[in-house]
């Protein structure tokens, strides 16, 4: 690798640059490339101002999640038992298993997603991109000393498009 | 001061071209016979022991190399087959159990001139020494290393080896072995050595034509031979080997020459798919169909598929199963010693000692 | 000679005898750069030098992490030091994590300069601070400089055109200017370095010299500071000197041995920490005529080394105590076939894996026994990273006069720890040429020259000399295979007899101090600079005090018993359990006093001071409170990283 001090091509893996003797050992390993990059893999979470979570029992019916749904125009529902998160609802849940049947008897509880992909407050912007990206859902809720919140991907587009400015 | 360039070899020595071939060309011009290879020691194998062959057939082809008896050492490991130096009338070195490859590759490093066996058995060269193995072959060290493979350890008396069958009654194992035994030859041909061949103690011409071109190869040659154990092991190998059978059970191979076996020549070996076939010639089998062995080809596919080859799915493979040239070890580093000669020039001591940041103080 | 850069002074100076410096940071902040060229530069100004750079734990780490701190601590002064200081007077923090790990260090009312604008949340928070110790009072015991480094390079460099990357990495340079100018040290000898090294790159290198002058300039202007130090040159003898690590000595030494013997050297080694650099060192040497060979295993690394010493070469290998252990059936079998071989040990942390990167000295009792049967072999041990040249030579005259293994204990601190080399002549070396063996009418392999009890050389290749050597037991004279219940007795006897006979061979014990008196501080190996600080300071005070120092463990000189005789007690401080001490009470049955610190790291001054008093007292040893680090506000141990 070349030293970024002197310019001189080392082997890769040097510790310190055989010519100018620059320690190498944050020249070679993966950086941010750039300021935009930077500030995505070091900002929290809790910079992005996340709302706080709607939160549900799993009893709660399902008709009378989804109407709660629509009429607070929430993506998603936190479902908590026993004070902590048991799993969540979003607007694809609706889609994908509401669609088309009956809604008679149907408890929240039954049409969740499970044990759902968590991130703490302190968690960084790049992880939550990540974690969307990677699980295709829209909605994470995020854990911190004091309660739960939800991170959207809305709340993360709006962050990259003040980054870009 | 001395000559650094030279390889350390001793005052005295008549300078031997580098080039020269181990071949018995050289052979008029130092008269040496097996007489000049039998030590004044009494050998101390067991009666019967298949060794005793294996040690003449050696001495028989040390004169042919023409090369001059100081020049030749043999190495051994632990085991039976570790006495053999103390019988040569040569420089020898008893070693510790299974590195006799490694002192090997340093004596190479040390003086490339010099011919080199190196003499081993199942035990010390596939239990303990594997490691060794693999990589004194796969850096084509310019060794000529002989495996006694005996399918047991005979020298502690009679436990069971890595090439021992599975279920093997010993002493250590009397209930049988539960290990599945390895193919020394896979193991030879997997560490990319480059020449590979397989004898048997009793076959006496065949082994000492074997050896000789073990000898005369350059690089690292791995010669199995299958070796009677009559105390601890007898007639491991006798299936197949007896005078009565051999010719229907094993297959002398020979390059260029297709794969025929049998009393009468009425076999051969066959390709099909993948696999090799035992066929009898005749009616719409001819030798045209039969597979011919190379044992020149770059690859070791051939090789290893003969390597796997047994009694009694198959004849047992006899003769030179791979011979191709390669490198050596001790060329490449002595290579780069003149390569580092004539970029540089002869290191300059004094220099070195005042090289990097100096000051004085007056 | 240098000239010095003349600055207008308004500051009183404040002359010193001797400063510790320690700069610490992330890799990117080049601490290790800022360190050397320091060390060069008061080198160059005539102070004796003492370093010992402080490598991060992993091989790599984030940016602004604890395990990613590296340091770096030199030690200069007017007279000659022997250590790089127990603790810094200074320490150059360039980022939060650094003043984590390193904080802990400075004594109260020590000089603390942070580079200010690296305090930022996010590098606090990675460095596991709650608040921050700039502004929380944590930081009131110490003279604590805030300086923005990072913003006053940048604008120094403002119109060079460079990315703010490239700037970043010039700070160092700045870091260097203020410490050259806290310490009136000439800009020079820097500037030139610059010139040279960075002759590739001229916009680089013109940054780096704005840096360099911007640091020094900050100094002149800042009302910050209120004295400058001087520390004036020492009286050093005349010579031409490098700066030189243990490990790079070692090589040297070991090439050197091969010239003056006239042979080749053949290394087989296998990499691992800490004597893989040696391997690297002796790689580039190929136009010496040295091979190496990178082995599979440890075994055959000294497998292909006696192979190579069977074939008329010196062969040798290295390692550290895991790898030691391996090697000890083959070392055996070069005992048992005498031929010269060299084994160094760059002792480190164990037992087992241990800790790699630390030091230690407890390989001792392994080397002198850790074979099947009695398997005596000669010992020698350096004891500072200079010596490590003049043992590597010494190793090789004792393997190859009395044909016969040498194992060479250096450490992990010798290793990596550098001082000062006076580079000795060629025309003063000894000759270490030996004569292979020829005549076939008088040769036996087991005949023995009857002054060293060596057996005669014979190399495959010479003609009319065959002869089988092995493992096995052998006969006297003859060489053959033996097991004659008398022979073995007297083999083993001989075989110890040619080992004690070296001791004829080997300079007498001398000491530092009073041939006579009320204690004498006898150690080995990287222990000298700390013990014999801690002496001369004892013996300034009026103390009946000596300082021995063994350089061979076996033999041990012939007058080491008399000599530890003459004094009342005997201290031997070891970074071990004892292993040296254990040796003297079996031989002498002396009643040694052993202070034995095993935390991986070299003794502090002040610890053996203490030691020493204690025992002057008549106070037990062990009673010797120390500075222990979990008192300090800033432990890093829970990291291991102390």
């Amino acid at each position: 690798m070349i030293c970024p001090v002197c310019g001189v091509e080392n082997l890769q893996g040097e510790d310190n640059c055989q010519n100018c003797g620059a320690d190498l050992r944050t020249a070679d390993i993966p950086a941010p490339g750039s300021r935009f990059e930077s500030r995505l893999l070091s900002q929290p979470l809790a910079a992005l101002d996340p709302t706080p979570a709607e939160v549900v029992a799993p009893e709660t019916p399902a008709a009378e999640a989804v109407a709660q749904m629509q009429r607070i125009g929430a993506g998603a529902l936190i479902v908590l038992r026993d004070g902590g998160v048991a799993g969540i609802f979003t607007e694809q849940d609706a889609v994908r298993k509401l669609a088309g049947r009956s809604l008679d008897g149907v408890t929240i509880g039954e049409v969740m997603t499970p044990d759902p992909v968590m991130l703490r407050a302190d968690d960084s912007v790049a992880v939550a991109i990540h974690k969307m990206a990677v699980g295709g859902f829209r909605h994470i809720p995020l854990v911190n000393g004091n309660g739960v919140g939800v991170i959207t991907a809305r709340d993360l587009f709006r962050y990259i498009l003040e980054l870009l400015g | 001061m001395s000559d650094q360039t030279g390889n350390g070899r001793p005052a005295g020595q008549p300078p031997r071209p580098a080039d020269a071939p181990l071949s018995s060309e050289n052979a008029a011009v130092i008269a040496l016979t097996r007489k000049d290879f039998v030590s004044d020691q009494e050998v101390r194998w067991c009666p019967g022991c298949g060794d005793y062959s294996i040690l003449a057939q050696t001495q028989k082809t040390m004169p042919d190399f023409g090369v001059p008896k100081e020049n030749i050492v043999f190495i051994s490991g632990i085991g039976c087959s570790g006495r053999l130096p103390y019988y040569m009338n040569t420089y020898g070195f008893h070693t510790i159990h299974g590195r006799a490859p490694t002192l090997a590759t340093g004596l190479k490093l040390a003086n490339p001139e010099l011919m080199v066996w190196v003499i081993t058995g199942d035990g010390d060269a596939l239990s303990i020494g594997g490691n060794h193995v693999l990589h004194s072959m796969r850096r084509n060290v310019d060794i000529k290393l002989v495996m006694f493979n005996n399918r047991i350890y005979g020298l502690t008396k009679g436990q069971a080896s890595p090439t021992s069958e599975l279920g093997k009654r010993t002493k250590s194992t009397p209930a049988g072995t539960v290990d599945f035994p390895i193919q020394p030859l896979s193991i030879a041909l997997a560490a990319e050595a480059s020449f590979v061949a397989r004898s048997v103690d009793t076959h006496t011409e065949h082994l000492q034509e074997t050896l000789n071109r073990a000898g005369s190869h350059r690089g690292s040659a791995f010669v199995e031979v299958l070796q009677n154990c009559n105390i601890f092991n007898d007639g491991a190998f006798r299936e197949f080997t007896e005078r009565e059978v051999r010719d229907d059970r094993m297959l002398v191979l020979e390059h260029g020459r297709p794969m025929v076996f049998g009393a009468e020549r009425d076999k051969g070996i066959r390709l099909r798919g993948l696999h090799p076939e035992v066929v009898t010639l005749g009616n719409d089998v001819s030798e045209s169909d039969l597979l011919v062995h190379d044992e020149e080809s770059e690859d070791p596919y051939l090789a290893f598929m003969l390597s796997r080859m047994w009694w009694p799915e198959f004849p047992v493979p006899v003769g030179v199963f791979r011979r191709v040239a390669r490198p050596t070890h001790d060329r490449l580093v002595s290579g780069q010693i003149d390569d580092a000669l004539r970029q540089q020039g002869e290191g300059d001591l004094a220099k070195l000692l005042l090289a990097g940041e100096t000051w004085t103080v007056d | 000679m240098t000239t010095e850069t003349p600055v207008q002074r308004h500051l009183p100076v404040q002359e010193l005898e001797r400063v510790t410096i320690r700069f610490a940071g992330d890799s990117g902040d080049g601490m290790q750069l800022t360190g050397s060229q320091f060390t060069r530069t008061a080198a160059v100004f005539g102070n004796d030098i003492s370093t010992l750079p402080d490598f991060p734990a992993e091989i790599r780490a984030p940016a602004g992490s604890l395990p990613g701190v590296s340091g770096f601590q030199i030690s200069f002064a007017s007279a000659e030091i022997h250590t790089p200081g127990d603790e810094p007077d200074v320490l150059v923090a360039m980022n939060p994590a650094a003043l984590r790990t390193n904080g802990g260090e400075l004594p109260p009312g020590g000089a603390l300069i942070v580079n200010s604008d690296a305090f930022t949340a996010n590098n606090l928070k990675k460095a596991g601070y709650e608040g921050n110790p700039l502004t929380d009072g944590s930081l009131k015991a110490y003279n604590v400089f805030e300086v923005p480094i990072s913003t006053l390079n940048a604008r120094a460099l403002e119109d060079l055109g460079m990315t703010s990357k490239q700037v970043d990495l010039t700070k160092n340079f700045f870091a260097l200017g203020l410490m050259f100018w806290l310490y009136e040290r000439s800009m020079e000898p820097t500037l030139r370095w610059i010139d040279t090294k960075f002759s590739a790159r001229p916009q680089i290198a013109e940054g780096n010299r704005r840096a360099l002058k911007a640091g020094y300039a900050f100094g002149e202007t800042t009302e910050m500071f209120h004295t400058t130090y001087r520390v004036a040159p020492a009286r050093l003898s005349p010579g031409t000197y490098r700066n030189i690590t243990g490990n790079e000595a070692t090589a040297l030494g070991l090439v050197a041995a091969a010239r003056l013997a006239g042979r080749q050297l053949v290394y087989g080694s296998y990499p691992i920490t800490p004597a893989s650099d040696i391997l690297h060192h002796l790689a580039t040497y190929k136009n010496f005529g040295v091979k190496t060979f990178q082995a599979e295993d440890e075994i055959a690394a000294i497998g292909s080394a006696i192979g190579a010493s069977y074939g008329g070469a010196m062969g040798m290998t290295a390692s550290s105590g895991p790898g030691i252990a391996l090697k000890s059936e083959a070392l055996n079998l070069a005992v048992m076939v005498e031929l010269p071989l060299v084994v160094v040990d760059v002792q480190r942390a164990g037992p087992s894996t241990g800790m790699p990167t630390k030091t230690e000295q407890a390989d001792l009792l392994m080397v002198m026994f850790g074979r099947n049967s009695d398997s005596p072999v000669a010992v020698v041990a350096p004891a500072t990273p200079a010596e490590c040249f003049d043992y590597a030579i010494e190793a090789w005259r004792l393997a190859l006069k009395y044909m016969t293994p040498v194992v060479y204990l250096s450490d992990a601190f010798l290793a990596t720890g550098s001082e000062p080399w006076k580079v000795p002549s060629l025309a003063d070396m000894p000759s270490l040429a030996v004569d292979n063996a020829t005549d076939r009418a008088t040769f036996q392999p087991y005949a023995r020259h009857p002054q060293t009890l060596a057996r005669p050389w014979a190399v495959p290749g010479t003609p009319g000399l065959e002869h089988r050597i092995g493992g096995l037991e052998k006969a006297d004279m003859t060489g053959n295979v033996s097991y004659d219940a008398d022979n073995h007795h007297r083999m083993q006897l001989l075989r110890a007899e040619k080992i004690d006979r070296i001791a004829a061979d080997i300079p007498p014990l001398d000491v530092f101090g009073p041939e006579r008196g009320e204690l004498i501080v006898l150690g080995w190996g990287s222990t000298y600079g700390a013990i014999r600080t801690a002496v001369e300071r004892l013996q300034q005070e009026g103390w009946s005090v000596a300082h021995g120092h063994l350089r061979h463990l076996n033999p041990l000189p012939r007058n080491t018993g008399d000599v530890l005789r003459s004094y009342r007690r005997v201290l031997v401080p070891e970074v071990n359990l004892g292993q040296l001490s254990l040796l003297l009470r079996a031989r002498y049955l002396i009643d040694v006093v052993g202070f034995n610190r095993v935390r991986g790291k070299p003794f502090r001054i002040s610890e053996i001071r203490s030691a020493a008093e204690a025992v002057l007292a008549g106070r037990p040893v062990d009673d010797v409170s120390l500075r222990s680090d979990s008192q300090d506000t800033f432990s890093a141990s829970g990291q291991g990283l102390a």
